[in-house]
This record gives C-alpha cells, sequence and structure tokens, in this order.
C-alpha cells in the first residue's frame, strides 16, 4: 500500500476510506488498487512473508527422485535461509517447478520442466536450459524467464509483467489473455497466438501461425516472419520509430537482434471494431464477423 | 481427455512393451481409469495374432455361472474359428475374460472376425500379423505386469491412459481400438469429437460396426473405412482434421508405420521428439523422459499437422 | 320487475368472431421478434430465467409425526456449520451452510461488495471475490474468503491468492452454461478496466474457456499448481455449470478438488444474453442428485464438498438441497435483493430511472441499479448504506439457517446434514423423475423403481 497504510486505514470512516482508496467516482486514475503491487515499485519485496535473499549464496538442488512438492518446498526453504541463486538439477519434465515464487531470487533450471513452469510468479529471474511444456510463466506478474529451448502452448497465458522469453519455437495460444509485460519468442509461434490479449507486447522473430491476434483488446504483436493470418478484428499497423527503437533495445537485451535489423517487423494491434459489439449497428457488425 | 503416448523405431527391434510402459506409467495422472497398448511385433506374414474379450471385467463379480458362460463363450469361438479354416497355433488364456491366439489362416480373416463378434459377450480386440492389443482397467505397471508385457519385442507401438468423459469406465471403451475388420490398425487419441453421432450414422449405414459409445471407437472405423476404400493412412489423417469436429490429437499405428494429426483448434497437447533411430510422443515431456533420461530436444506439433513415419 | 320488462344485457367484454391466440406467438414473443430484427443481435438482460421450470416448489417435506420423534424447534440442537474440503491443511469452516457466491466488482459496486462481505462475516460464514479481482476491503472485511480463478483471469494476483482462504476455480455457471461472463461498457469504469487491464467503456465478454489448460487432463496439472503456490493449505473449488452432471462432476472428481460447486439453471447472473439464460443447464433439483451420485459412486463422498447454488429464495429451498445431496449452499441473487434489489426505496424512481416497476426490475446489465447495487454510477452508489445493508444480510443468512433448522427438526434431526432425499415428496411427476423423490402419497417415483440403492 503506497499511499495509505492498514493502520490509518482503520481510523478513517467509511466514506473517508472509500475515498482514501480511490472508489468514489469514475473520473479516477483507477490505479488505487494496482499500486500495492506495483512490479516497479520500490517495496516490491516488503511483503511480510518474503525472505531477504542474496544473490551471492548460490546452492544446486538435485530433482531426481524427489516430487514437484519437496523441490518447492525445499527452493521456499532456501530462501528462507537466505540463498539467492538456487540451481535445480534433473528436473526431467516435472510440472509445476518453481511456480508461486513471489520473491527475489535467481532460479536456474538444468533441463526441460512440463507444465505450469514458473507460473504465477511476481519477482524471480529464472533461467530453463531446456525445454518448457505447456503454460510456462502463466499469470506472472514481474521479473525475467529466459528459456533455452522451445516451450509448449499457451505460453505466458494471463501474464501479467515482466519479460518472459524463450529462443526457439513455442507452441499454439502463445500470451492468450496477456494482460501486460513482454513475451519474445526467437523461433515461430502457432495458431491463435495473442487470442484475447489485452495489454503488453509480443515479439515472435519467425512466423506467425492462423488467427494471429484474434479479437484482441489491446497490445501489440510484433513478428518478422510471415503471418499465415490474422485472426478477427486484428489489424497491422505502420511501425514507427519508438517500436523499432524499443524493438533494438529488447532484443539487444536478450542477445536475440537478427542480423537484418528490426525494420522488417509487421506490427499487429487491435481493430477495435468489438470493443463495443452490443452497440453496433446492424450493418457495421456485418462487416466485422 | 486422456493421455496418449506413441513410439516407433526405425529398422530395428526393442523393448518396446516395457518403453511403451514406462511411458504410460508417466503420465497415469492424466488417466487413472484404465490403460491401454497396441504393439507391433515382429511379423510373421504366415500367422495372426488376435486378442479378444469374452466379457467385461466387472462381469468376474456376477456370481459362480460366469466362469461357465466364459467357457462356453470360448467354445463357440473356437467352433467359428475351425468353421472358418483357421488352425489354432497357440491359445493363452491371460485372464479369464482376456485371451490370445496365433492361427495360421488363409481366407477373409473379416468376414471370419464378424462371425466370431456374433457370440454374445465377445469383442475382437485386434487382430492381424504384427498388432497385439492389450487393454484392462488398472494403471500401466498393473495391466503391463498382468499381461506380462515387460519384455515384448517390437518395432513400434501406441499407448493410451484414460479419463473416462460421456462414456463409462470398462474395458470396450478403453483405449487403444482396433480398425476393426481390417487387419494391423489400431488408433489411440485424446481430446473429444463432436460430431460423433453423425459421423458415427455414416459410418454404420456404410456398413461399420461400433462396440462402445467412446468416441475415439468412430476415429478408428474411420480410419479402416479409408484404408479399405485405398486411401493412404497420410491423407486418411488430413481428410479427417476437415471432416471431424472437436478438438483432437491422435495417432494410428499400422503394420509398418506410425502416423499422428491435431486439429485446427491445437487444444490437445503432444510433445515430439525426433532422431534418426527412434521417434517418441507423448501428451506430456516426463513420458518421453521416462525413456529418454538424457538431454533431448522436443518440440509441440502445430495446429493441422499430420505426420507419418515408416518403421 | 314488475312490469314484465326484460333487463338490458351487458355487452361481453370479450370478441365472440374472434378464432383464438397464438400460443406459439403471443404478443411477447412478436415484439420480441421485431425488437431483434432492428437490432441485429441477441437481447441481453440481468436475472435469472423467466419461464417456468420444475423447481424447489414442486418438492414438499415429510416431517414426523407418530414414527418419528421430532426435536423441539425453537430450543433443541440442531447443528448447522459445515467443513468445506475436509481433507485440506486449512478447510473453511462455515457456521452455516450457507455463504455468498462470487460477484464481480464490476457487476456489483464496491458498497455492495463490502455489505456483502461484512453481512457473511457477522453469520460467519465466507464470501467470494467473483471475476475481477480483489478489492482489498472485501477481503478486509470477510473472514473467510474465497478467491475465484476465473477463465478471463481478471486481475487475479498470486499475492492476492495467498491470502485467500480457497481457491475456486470457475468452470461454468448454471444461467449460461457453456458461455464467459459479460459485463456491458456502461459498467466498465476506468477503476474497474484498470483491475482487469482493459480500455474503459468496452463491452468485456469474457472467454469461456481458461487460457493455460484446455481439458480436465491439464486441470488436474493446474489444480496442482495451485496448491504449490498456496502450499497445499486451501481447498480447491471447481465451479460448474449443471448440464451434465453425472459426468462432468465425475470427471471433475478425478481432477481431485477438496470442493465441487454445482451452479443450477435458476441461477442469476449481471448480464447475458436473454436465451441463454432460458435455455442452457438443468434445474437444480436434478443436479443435485446427479452430482451426489458421481461423488458417491467414486467414493469420495465426505472427502469432497458438493456445494450447490441457483434459485434459492428461502429456508426450505436450502433445506431441500441439503437433502437432495449438497453439503453447502451458496447463494447470489436472493443476497442482493437482501441488499435492496428490486426493493422501492424512496430515493428511487423506477420507472423514470430505469423504465421497469419494483419488482420487475432485470436491468442489471446497464448499470442503472436504482438501488445501487449493481452499478458503478457514484449518484446511484450512494443509495446504498453499507452498514444497514451489510445488516440486511446478516439478517437474511440467519433467517435462511432458523428456517432450514426448521424443516431438519421436523424431520427430526439434529444436525441439518442429516437430512436426506427420503425427506422429501414430490408434487409433480417432472420433479419425481428429476429428483428421484416419490410422488407424494404413492411409493412410486417416476421412471425409477428404486432410488434408495442406486
Amino acid at each position: 500500500m503506497a499511499s495509505v497504510t492498514d493502520a490509518e486505514l482503520k481510523e478513517m470512516t467509511q466514506e473517508e476510506r472509500v475515498k482514501a482508496l480511490g472508489m468514489t467516482t469514475e473520473q479516477l486514475t483507477g490505479k488505487s488498487l494496482y499500486i500495492e503491487f506495483d512490479p516497479d515499485a520500490e517495496e516490491r519485496f516488503t511483503y511480510p512473508w518474503a525472505p531477504d535473499v542474496d544473490f551471492n549464496k548460490r546452492t544446486e538442488l538435485d530433482c531426481d527422485g524427489l516430487t514437484t512438492t519437496e523441490v518447492n518446498a525445499k527452493v521456499r526453504d532456501l530462501m528462507n535461509e537466505g540463498y539467492g541463486t538456487v540451481v535445480l538439477q534433473n528436473p526431467r519434465g516435472m510440472h509445476s517447478l518453481g511456480v508461486g515464487i513471489l520473491n527475489k531470487l535467481n532460479l536456474i533450471i538444468e533441463g526441460s520442466t512440463g507444465y505450469f513452469a514458473v507460473g504465477l510468479i511476481d519477482g524471480p529471474n529464472v533461467r530453463i536450459n531446456g525445454r518448457v511444456g505447456w503454460s510456462c510463466g502463466e499469470n506472472m506478474m514481474s521479473g525475467t524467464v529466459m528459456i533455452e529451448k522451445n516451450a509448449g502452448s499457451t505460453f505466458g497465458a494471463a501474464m501479467r509483467g515482466g519479460d518472459l522469453v524463450c529462443r526457439g519455437s513455442v507452441g499454439s495460444r502463445t500470451g492468450i489473455d496477456q494482460k501486460g509485460g513482454t513475451i519474445i519468442v526467437g523461433g515461430d509461434t502457432g495458431a491463435l497466438s495473442g487470442f484475447m490479449m489485452q495489454r503488453g507486447r509480443m515479439v515472435v522473430c519467425g512466423n506467425a501461425g492462423k488467427n494471429l491476434g484474434d479479437s484482441m483488446y489491446d497490445g501489440t504483436i510484433y513478428v518478422g516472419g510471415e503471418i499465415k493470418s490474422l485472426g478477427v478484428d486484428a489489424v497491422t499497423a505502420e511501425l514507427t520509430d519508438l517500436d523499432k527503437a524499443w524493438l533494438t533495445r529488447k532484443l539487444k537485451q536478450y542477445g536475440m537482434m537478427p542480423d537484418k535489423g528490426v525494420d522488417h517487423f509487421t506490427k499487429v494491434v487491435a481493430g477495435k471494431m468489438l470493443w463495443n459489439y452490443d452497440n453496433l449497428e446492424p450493418n457495421e457488425k456485418k462487416l466485422i464477423l | 481427455m486422456c493421455g496418449i503416448a506413441g513410439l516407433i523405431h526405425k529398422g530395428k527391434s526393442s523393448n518396446v512393451g516395457g518403453e511403451m510402459t514406462a511411458m504410460l506409467q508417466a503420465l497415469k495422472h492424466r488417466g487413472p481409469d484404465s490403460t491401454g497398448y497396441a504393439v507391433y511385433g515382429e511379423a510373421d506374414d504366415g500367422d495372426y495374432i488376435m486378442r479378444l474379450k469374452v466379457a467385461e471385467a466387472e462381469d468376474m463379480n456376477r456370481g459362480r455361472g460366469i466362469h461357465q458362460v466364459l467357457d462356453e463363450r470360448i467354445a463357440a469361438v473356437e467352433a467359428i474359428l475351425e468353421e472358418n479354416g483357421a488352425k489354432v497355433k497357440s491359445k493363452d488364456r491371460v485372464r479369464p475374460y482376456a485371451l490370445r491366439y496365433v492361427i495360421s489362416h488363409d481366407g477373409d480373416t473379416g468376414e471370419m472376425a464378424e462371425h466370431i463378434e456374433e457370440t454374445e459377450g465377445v469383442e475382437i480386440l485386434s487382430l492381424g500379423n504384427g498388432l497385439e492389443l492389450i487393454k484392462d482397467l488398472g494403471d500401466a505397471a498393473d495391466v503391463a505386469g498382468a499381461y506380462g508385457l515387460n519384455d515384448f519385442t517390437g518395432t513400434h507401438g501406441i499407448g493410451h491412459t484414460r479419463m473416462a468423459t460421456e462414456s463409462d469406465v470398462d474395458i470396450k471403451s478403453a483405449h487403444p481400438y482396433w480398425a476393426f475388420p481390417y487387419n494391423d490398425v489400431s488408433v489411440v487419441h485424446n481430446g473429444q469429437i463432436t460430431n460423433y453421432w453423425i459421423m458415427r450414422r455414416e459410418m454404420e449405414r456404410k456398413g461399420h460396426r461400433f462396440m462402445s459409445n467412446c468416441d475415439s471407437e468412430l476415429l478408428a472405423v474411420y480410419t479402416a473405412h479409408n484404408l479399405a476404400n485405398g486411401v493412404s493412412l497420410e491423407d486418411s489423417l488430413r481428410r479427417s482434421i476437415k471432416e471431424i469436429d472437436g478438438v483432437f490429437t491422435y495417432l494410428v499405428c499400422t503394420k509398418d508405420q506410425l502416423g499422428m494429426a491435431k486439429d485446427t483448434m491445437a487444444a490437445k497437447p503432444l510433445v515430439l521428439y525426433e532422431s534418426d533411430d527412434l521417434i517418441a510422443m507423448a501428451s506430456e515431456e516426463v513420458a518421453i523422459r521416462a525413456i529418454l533420461p538424457h538431454e533431448i530436444d522436443t518440440t509441440d506439433p502445430y495446429d493441422e499437422e499430420v505426420r507419418v513415419w515408416q518403421a | 320487475m314488475a312490469d314484465g320488462d326484460m333487463p338490458k344485457k351487458p355487452a361481453l367484454a370479450r370478441d365472440v368472431n374472434r378464432i383464438g391466440d397464438s400460443f406459439i406467438f403471443p404478443p411477447r414473443v412478436m415484439d420480441d421478434i421485431h425488437i431483434k430484427s432492428e437490432l441485429g443481435r441477441y437481447r441481453m438482460r440481468g436475472f435469472s430465467l423467466f419461464k417456468k421450470i420444475p423447481h424447489w416448489d414442486d418438492l414438499t417435506f415429510m416431517p414426523g409425526t407418530l414414527t418419528r420423534f421430532v426435536i423441539e424447534g425453537y430450543r433443541e440442537k440442531c447443528d448447522t456449520d459445515v467443513k468445506i474440503g475436509p481433507r485440506a491443511k486449512r478447510p473453511l469452516e462455515l457456521d452455516i451452510p450457507i455463504y455468498i457466491t462470487g460477484m464481480s466488482f464490476g457487476a456489483l459496486s464496491y458498497e455492495a461488495k463490502t455489505a456483502l462481505a461484512r453481512g457473511a462475516t457477522m453469520a460467519g460464514t465466507a464470501t467470494c471475490s467473483g471475476e475481477g479481482g480483489m478489492i482489498p476491503d472485501e477481503r478486509r472485511y470477510s473472514s473467510k474468503w474465497f478467491y475465484q480463478c476465473i477463465q478471463s483471469r481478471y486481475g487475479f494476483n498470486p499475492n492476492h491468492l495467498v491470502l485467500a482462504d480457497g481457491c475456486e476455480f470457475f468452470i461454468g455457471q448454471g444461467c449460461k452454461v457453456g458461455l464467459g461472463g459479460h459485463l456491458m461498457g456502461q459498467k466498465v469504469t476506468d477503476q474497474v478496466a484498470e483491475m482487469r487491464s482493459l480500455p474503459a467503456g468496452i463491452d468485456q465478454r469474457s472467454p469461456a474457456r481458461h487460457p493455460d489448460w484446455l481439458g480436465p487432463d491439464d486441470l488436474a496439472l493446474k489444480i496442482q499448481e495451485i496448491r504449490e503456490a498456496t502450499d497445499w493449505q486451501i481447498p480447491i473449488q471447481l465451479k460448474l455449470g449443471a448440464a451434465r452432471v453425472y459426468d462432468d462432476v465425475r470427471m471433475a472428481v478425478k481432477c481431485d478438488p477438496d470442493s465441487i460447486y454445482i451452479d443450477g439453471m435458476e441461477g442469476g447472473t449481471g448480464a447475458g444474453p436473454h436465451l441463454a439464460t432460458e435455455d442452457t443447464g438443468v434445474p437444480g433439483i436434478a443436479a443435485i442428485r446427479q452430482a451426489r451420485k458421481a461423488i458417491d459412486d467414486l467414493g469420495k463422498r465426505g472427502e469432497i464438498t458438493l456445494i450447490y447454488a441457483g434459485g434459492i429464495r428461502n429456508g426450505a429451498d436450502v433445506a431441500k438441497a441439503i437433502a437432495l445431496g449438497a453439503d453447502a449452499i451458496a447463494i447470489g441473487h436472493s443476497a442482493m435483493m437482501a441488499l435492496n434489489c428490486n426493493k422501492d426505496i424512496p430515493e428511487a424512481n423506477y420507472p423514470e430511472e430505469i423504465g421497469a416497476e419494483p419488482g420487475y426490475c432485470y436491468h442489471c446489465h446497464t448499470g442503472r441499479c436504482p438501488v445501487g447495487v449493481a452499478t458503478q454510477d457514484p449518484v446511484l452508489r450512494s443509495r446504498l448504506d453499507p452498514d444497514e445493508a451489510a445488516e440486511r444480510v446478516y439478517n437474511f443468512l440467519h433467517t435462511l439457517t432458523i428456517e432450514a433448522q426448521l424443516f431438519a427438526r421436523a424431520c427430526g434431526k439434529t444436525n441439518l446434514h442429516s437430512l436426506e432425499p427420503e425427506d422429501l415428496a414430490a408434487l409433480t411427476m417432472e420433479a419425481s423423475a428429476m429428483a428421484g423423490v416419490p410422488l407424494a402419497g404413492t411409493n412410486h417415483t417416476v421412471g425409477i423403481e428404486d432410488y434408495h440403492h442406486l
């Protein structure tokens, strides 16, 4: 809570409280509920349950013979002991590895994981030296995740912040319901990528499958290769200098800058025709669906 | 709603039974109801292997009289075999209701199969030169143990762990399905077919029989129908993507081929590993890792993707 | 009539030459066609279904008389507490078997959400966040709180998840089974939009499928993921719309949740296509029985809790639902009525503001709720006093409980959960067949010889 504390709230009358929390009018900035968990804010790691870890304290953990629950519990214990760099060996396609980490941490996974790798995270920097299964980085709030090989479908589903990077190709429905943050794919992506995308950016250096950006509300998709087809209400837009500068910065940051630069990228945004579908005139509707 | 797995060795035989068991056991959480295998041994062209069941597993609880009923059914089956000029070379009663015959036969096996299934309670699980189809309730370790699959040698196979959706938990609704009466073809499937009844009635009008209400059986019948009409496996897979509605990923085996198809929605998972001598695929990477623990590169096939590999 | 004149006959109030009226096309149906052919789309509305279906009124209790020892109605003990997800490390323990179901902030106003939370806390029961994320005050006011993981994942935040006492996977709702949520642009204010990461003022039509799992096989893994993220502490609940109930619940049980929530077709909505509310799903009396059977058949009775919601109006409905097999009841629409929904309050002028009389308002989707419940407009919201509203919610929850106890005691039970289907009789053939209880005065259950041993 950035502006008001719990103690202050308790002292207030109902009316004051409503006002302090920014719930009185429709003309608000609307950020009041967001501030608590703003990934950019300084107090990002100040939740009472977040242990203070030291990145220089490093340890390794062999997953062989352990269950997912044991591994995740062990990682939590290590964080409580102050370890800031944890290396997981031999994951062998385990599911739900490293989920729900709400803390800063360097997590390195030496091998491939199954479904829901590092889902529901807020803060850690993760490197996976292998392939990930479905729904990697699902609902992540902040932090960075680097995948060295390929990724499965629904990569970064409902993601809200941070950077999710895959050097290889990903499956279908990449960034479905994406609500923020950045997804970067070095290779190709499958069908229905960016489906119902809401915010944030997605960069695909290779080709995109059919129905790209289907019924997206907002957000931006950049595709380096060919687009098989655009989905309902997705349109191409002009690649501006700002876009190019952002792409260059991001791709250089992760060492994924294509040799031919970024000028060839296609930018896809929402056509916004479906925004008020239920208020459209009948003849307008025929044009879009 | 299931886990599927398949593998094919190129140009050599291996312990396919043990490998499939390891893969399916890793997928147990995707389908706790039943487990099934279709594995392909080395074919001896003169001989046929026939796997059949003469009752459901749960029928065994129906009193002492059931054993006599089963014996009568087996006698009836053997009489039909003899009538059709088939010579029984070996007979193995794996479970009270599950049998394996090796027969030599030079007539029309399709017609004979139809005769055999006229016996009440009898369902042929598979018939072919190389195919052995085994399915039963329980997980992979149970089924493999009971049917002695752990040291089965062959070139390729597919398998399935099942979580029942809208059909029952029994052997007749378990996968894989044999493409009755088309020799050596079997199918496993993960997903659901939403124009099932339309397609089923069309197939029934063309003279095909259905043993269960499980939508996956349709894929087996559909494939058999296409193959019988001279369509190649690859074309049949491609055609199915257009003609069958719903979400599905399925694998088909013939005597020397393994094929896969993924629907237009790409909603059912499959992870694929390809090397020069082994191709393995499964719903989850964890299954492939069960037989290949070292570091490998795997990919997700995309929507409408169709692949066929030769043994 | 002494002079012999015949009295003059009044004219008939009807046109005797008219052959008849159409049952298939009454004036309302014609109006509907006229409007839709202008509009070019389905018609949206709030509320639950309008047509008659077999429901709670078609069942009756068979209390004790001489054959049974009845429990004294107002004094003697009749337990009502219930544990949701008894296998979880921290099960949700409710004092009464009725809690407030998930309704989103966005569909409901801030005042309505917090009043529900406070009323439920006073009654010793739970609330649920609904779609669109957590509002901190609701969490503060709720002593027991479900966090909903809905298809759209609007505002879903792992930091909020760890604050929850239970996590509910929204998979479908009874009112419009197989469809996603709707929130019309009028209600998507800056604040609501920001919470949901959407542009303000758009018609928000949520997806009908979860983004990160596409089948029940994947759901089993997703449940595991949420359990990992919450350290296996809290119960995981699956909320299903009632349709193919037996098969759906059987699959849900195999995904191994702690609790299963079935929403009957009587359930309400803040906004949805009119036809979807009318023509999807099955009634609660049929759904509960099938869901109970599926859980029992798989041997999970007592391990997986069954919760029912949809069309619960009074304590008799609660008791009947529990008798048919539910462990707990969730209410939405009737709790909103406790807040004032459709009440003629002095501040409101229904006909002018909404074009409907109090008692006939189904206009939640317009965001112009005259009583400040289903709106984001500051003027309308000020018509709801959260303190008084919280009190009313508490009173209503309390009343539901004592009413339900009344039937349990009359049937000789010292625990509300001892009610059985055999305590009920059906008043219609339809209800008998659906609920699997005998027709009153007979031993005959329509369609079934003996439900006791099924």
